[in-house]
Parts: C-alpha cells; sequence; structure tokens
C-alpha cells in the first residue's frame, strides 16, 4: 500500500488550498505564539516561577480563573434557559430576542465594558439601588463577574440552540405519557440530549472569559490584589518593559486555553459517538 | 376499559379540527379511525392521550369523565409516528422508563424491573437487542421497542398515532398482522390513527371513518367496506368507477361500481350491459386492469389473470360491462364532502 496524501477526487485545487491554510494559519496563528513561548526563555526557571509565583500575580491568576468560573456557570443555566425558549416557544418579538443574543459577539468590548460600568457605578442606573443595599456592582469583582457573563452569553446559547431544534417534541410527549413529573422529564430525558452541547458552550464561554480584556478594564477598577485580572497584569508588565515577565504570564494562559480547547473537542466526539 | 367521547370540538384558529364528534370504544376494542390527512384523526387521538385540550366536550374512560385529568394521569400508553425513543438510553432503559419514574413506594425493585423489561421485550420479540441503542434499530424494530415502552406501565388504554406509516410496505404488512396476533392475546383497548385504508381493514375490529372533522361511518370492516353510508366512502376506501344513473324517483344521481364488481362479456347482452371498447389491458401481478371506454367516460375493470387471459382482450376490443354490484347516491349526498 502506497502512502498517498492526495486521494483522487472530482474537486480541484487540494494542493492549493492546503497551503494557503497552512500558510496562512503559521503567519498569524504559528509564529506569533511559538514568539510568546521563545521569548519566555529569556528567563531562567528560579525568575519564571518567581515570576508566577509573586502574591500579585497569583491573586490575579485566582480572580481570572474564579470568575470566569462563575460567569461560565451563571452563562450555563441563563443560557440554557434564553436557547430553550427561543427555539421552544412562539412570542412576539422572537428574532429581535434571537438577535439581541449575539450583541456580545459584535458589540466592541470596550463599548460594553463603558456601557456597563455606567449602568454600574455607585451613581448609575442600576449601581444606585444595589449601592443603597450596599453591595458595590461596578469596581469589585461582582463588576468583573457582570462583564464576563456578559460576553460570554452567546456561547451558550448558540451552541445549545441547534441542539434543543433537533430535539423532538414528542419525546417530552412520550415521557409524560409514561407518568414522568417535569423535573423527571427535564432530568432523565433533556438534560442527557443537551449534555455535551451544554458542557461545550460553557467550556467556550469559559475560555473566552479568560482572555477578555476590553470589557473588563473599565469596570473592574484594577486594584492589584483585588481586581486586577491576569491579561490587565500583562499589559501592565508590558508598559513597564517587563516583556519576559509579560510572556511568562502569557505562556500559561495558552497552556490554559489550549487546554480547555482539547477538552471541548474531547466533548464534541464523545457527543458524537453517541448519537451515531 | 371503555373509551367514549362525548361532542368533542377543537378549532385551531378558524380551522375547526373536531367538530361534534362523539364515538364510544368498548372493552377489549382495536378500533382505527380512519381519514385523509387532515381530517382531525390525529388531533381527536390527542385530545384522547390527554396531550392536547379539547374546546368542547368530554372524554370518559370507564364512564368516569376524565376531561380534566393530566397525560401522566389518564395512564394510557401511547406510540408516535415517528417512535420518539430517547436516543441516549439502550432499548432496555426505554423500556423501563415508565418504571424508573414512578414514585419511589410504588416503583417495583430492580430485580422485577428488569424481569418485566425482558418479559415484554420477548412479547415484542426484541429482547436480543436490550443492550443496542435506538440509532443501531431498524424501523421496525424501533416501532416494536415503542411499544414495549408503552405496555410497561400496564396501560388500560393504548393509543397509536400512525405506527407504521413511517415503515417501508413489507415490514408494515408484517407489523400489522403482528399487531393484531398481539392484541389478540393481551386485549388492552386500543385505538389506531392511520390514512391507510387496507391498514384499518386489515387489523381493526372496527372501522371509524373521519372527514372534515366529522366521523362519516362507524362499522366493521366488512360493513364500511361493502354498504359504504356516503360517497366519500365509498371513493376513500379503494378504487370506484362513477356514472351518471337513471333518475330514481324525482332525484337524479350517480352510481358506484368497485373494479373488481365487472362481469366483462365480448358479445351484447340484454338489458343493462355497458357497450365500450377496450383501451389499455394492464397485468398487475395476480390481477389483469382493463381500461374502458364507453360514451360517457371511461370504467376501470380488475378481473382475475387466468380470466382477462381466457377472454384474450386486446386495444380496440369491444366489450360489454355488466355491473354485478352498483349503489347510487342521489346528488344531494354526491355533493357533500362527507
Amino acid at each position: 500500500m502506497s502512502l498517498r496524501l492526495r486521494q483522487h477526487s472530482v474537486l480541484p485545487g487540494f494542493g492549493l488550498t492546503l497551503g494557503i491554510t497552512l500558510l496562512y494559519l503559521a503567519l498569524i496563528v504559528l509564529i506569533p505564539l511559538s514568539g510568546v513561548a521563545i521569548k519566555t526563555f529569556e528567563l531562567t526557571w528560579q525568575d519564571f516561577v518567581a515570576n508566577l509565583t509573586s502574591p500579585r500575580v497569583i491573586a490575579s491568576f485566582r480572580i481570572t480563573f474564579v470568575v470566569a468560573g462563575l460567569a461560565a456557570l451563571i452563562n450555563a443555566i441563563f443560557g440554557l434557559t434564553t436557547a430553550w425558549v427561543l427555539e421552544r416557544y412562539a412570542f412576539p418579538g422572537k428574532r429581535i430576542i434571537d438577535a439581541f443574543v449575539d450583541l456580545p459577539f459584535a458589540l466592541p468590548t470596550a463599548v460594553a465594558g463603558i456601557a456597563l460600568t455606567a449602568i454600574y457605578a455607585p451613581n448609575g442606573l442600576i449601581g444606585k439601588h444595589l449601592d443603597a443595599i450596599g453591595i458595590k456592582a461596578a469596581y469589585s469583582p461582582l463588576g468583573i463577574l457582570i462583564a464576563l457573563t456578559f460576553i460570554g452569553l452567546p456561547f451558550v446559547v448558540r451552541t445549545v440552540q441547534p441542539v434543543i431544534a433537533d430535539l423532538d417534541a414528542e419525546i417530552e410527549e412520550a415521557a409524560a405519557s409514561l407518568g414522568a413529573t417535569r423535573f423527571h422529564t427535564f432530568r432523565r430525558v433533556l438534560l442527557p440530549a443537551l449534555w455535551p452541547a451544554l458542557l461545550t458552550g460553557v467550556a467556550l464561554s469559559f475560555a473566552r472569559a479568560l482572555g477578555e480584556y476590553g470589557s473588563v478594564v473599565f469596570i473592574s477598577g484594577n486594584m492589584p490584589m483585588k481586581t486586577e485580572i491576569v491579561p490587565l497584569l500583562i499589559v501592565t508588565k508590558l508598559e513597564q518593559y517587563d516583556y519576559a515577565g509579560a510572556t511568562a504570564l502569557a505562556l500559561v494562559m495558552l497552556g490554559a486555553s489550549f487546554i480547555l480547547l482539547l477538552v471541548i473537542n474531547v466533548l464534541q466526539w464523545w457527543a458524537r459517538q453517541r448519537h451515531a | 376499559m371503555s373509551i367514549e367521547v362525548r361532542s368533542i370540538t377543537k378549532t385551531f384558529g378558524r380551522f375547526r379540527a373536531l367538530d361534534d364528534i362523539s364515538l364510544r370504544v368498548d372493552t377489549g376494542e382495536l378500533v382505527a379511525l380512519l381519514g385523509p390527512s387532515g381530517c382531525g384523526k390525529t388531533t381527536l387521538l390527542r385530545i384522547i392521550a390527554g396531550l392536547q385540550v379539547a374546546d368542547q366536550g368530554e372524554v370518559l374512560f370507564h364512564d368516569e369523565d376524565i376531561s380534566e385529568r393530566s397525560v401522566r394521569e389518564r395512564r394510557v400508553g401511547f406510540v408516535f409516528q415517528h417512535y420518539a425513543l430517547f436516543r441516549h438510553m439502550s432499548v432496555f432503559d426505554n423500556v423501563a422508563f415508565g418504571l424508573n419514574v414512578m414514585p419511589r413506594r410504588k416503583r417495583p425493585r430492580k430485580a422485577e424491573i428488569r424481569e418485566r423489561v425482558m418479559d415484554l421485550l420477548k412479547l415484542v420479540q426484541v429482547d436480543w437487542l436490550a443492550n443496542q441503542y435506538p440509532s443501531q434499530l431498524s424501523g421496525g424494530q424501533r416501532q416494536r421497542v415503542a411499544l414495549a415502552r408503552a405496555l410497561i406501565i400496564e396501560p388500560k388504554v393504548l393509543l397509536l398515532d400512525e405506527p407504521f406509516g413511517a415503515l417501508d410496505a413489507r415490514v408494515r404488512r408484517e407489523l400489522r398482522r403482528w399487531l393484531r396476533r398481539l392484541h389478540d392475546e393481551i386485549h388492552v383497548t386500543s385505538v389506531f390513527v392511520t390514512h391507510d385504508q387496507e391498514e384499518a381493514l386489515e387489523v381493526s375490529d372496527r372501522v371509524v371513518i373521519m372527514n372534515e372533522g366529522r366521523i362519516v361511518q362507524e362499522g366493521t370492516p366488512e360493513q364500511v367496506y361493502d354498504e359504504p353510508a356516503t360517497p366519500f366512502v365509498y371513493e376513500f376506501l379503494g378504487n370506484v368507477n362513477r356514472f351518471r344513473s337513471e333518475p330514481i324517483g324525482a332525484e337524479s344521481g350517480y352510481s358506484y361500481v368497485r373494479p373488481q364488481d365487472f362481469e366483462i362479456h365480448l358479445t351484447s347482452q340484454n338489458g343493462s350491459a355497458i357497450a365500450g371498447s377496450v383501451r389499455q389491458v394492464l397485468r398487475v401481478g395476480p390481477v389483469t386492469r382493463i381500461e374502458v371506454v364507453h360514451e360517457e367516460g371511461e370504467f376501470d375493470v380488475e378481473l382475475p389473470h387466468d380470466r382477462a387471459h381466457g377472454l384474450a382482450l386486446e386495444k380496440g376490443t369491444k366489450v360489454y360491462l355488466v355491473p354485478k354490484r352498483v349503489r347510487h347516491f342521489p346528488d344531494s349526498l354526491t355533493s357533500s364532502r362527507l
């Protein structure tokens, strides 16, 4: 058997399109990212470890991962609800709401950040009521949570929606006719079917939240040790000409993103296996 | 358990899906709801099951009004046209579902669930597929599993919505005979919806024919086929030839003759014979289909193949047709859609 990459096909242009794809990927993804790794090698191992274990860095990692995780969980619940209502029911204004879901995709994140800050600041529309009952929304971890929830929502909605559309309403009727309560139907019939898509959506939303910068810097207040996220700390280090220190942080974030993407792919593979 | 519906009416927007329907199904009966698509038969079935709510009228099980009860409380077995199996569950878990969702104090023990599921899978002849997933089964196997799933809760009433509609012709025929035998074995009161007249006539004890939201005729398969109450039923249950007949009394009307109810003669007959000439002779398996042109139009005639062969019919042969069985309907009935 001869090893042939190229199989006979009536579609022309395999060589050309593969070549362009590889060149393109190399130029805009692989070379810049390997630059991050190479730059980090300027640091000795001790410096690298010291860089990553300074209290300010650890605090920023903690706030970034914890808040991004919380935001992803919130999006899991509300994203599922949104996708459900948009797919299962007919109501006036449905198309408009459906379009609104994509807004966080399309809006420049800085605009979103400024808008959210204006609303949630202590003198803002919602912020002043929260302030009255002693809740500080903007310039606190809660502010970061609001921003990250905002930008992550469409990921959950858009991954779960097609799966809900694909679910037959008849399976719910079948479950009900067999005596299942609404809770049982949700727990045993709907959730298992939606689970892989929901996990994928949550993982995507989490990955997106980890890297978010534009909207958070306005609303978080950027207090070191309290509301300083990793992407901001990277920028701060760059501004102080600590390039190697910045890339050390970047490398960790890159590793985290890579693992997440791997998890997402495994989830999708798993989902395909079950419905094959 | 008997089923009765009284004056059920259901509208969707301005469309009247069911118009004052009343029907009784006795304990242990197997009844077919037959009609063209859009006649309201599925809506009626779903109202009996509690999957839809009627605008007016009552549903009674065993002479008790259950109109206000939900699907869950009615405990009917419902079989869907497209099976509606749970894709992420094995065949075993699909069938066990109805037992697994019972309140804990009523739920049978694990071993008993296992036994009951396997017994039922044996009854529907798919016990060897217990560990497979629905996507690995053929259409006929899926429908058997769906039936087992519906039967596990020991329903007093079994409702089937076009159960064989999505299957190919051969599997369909096989499954409907099997359903008939199964019903003779377990005797659960059953209603099934179909648009296929052959299926209804073959499987059921009683056929209820519907059109445009009303019941047109009900009776045994023999009754509805041999004595159709209206021209609609005549035309719906098989092929029919229609021609203008001599006025009976004051009212003129049409005569209906089924293709197999003609005698063909090569020589002139006295009286009522209709003269015509053969336009086409088609052999369809065991029967021969002959198109005969006469002065008012054309007739489809069906003869057993050996009879047709004996007559040596070919294009242009002069023939005389004698109807063996004719039904007359006055114009007032013919123009009605019922």
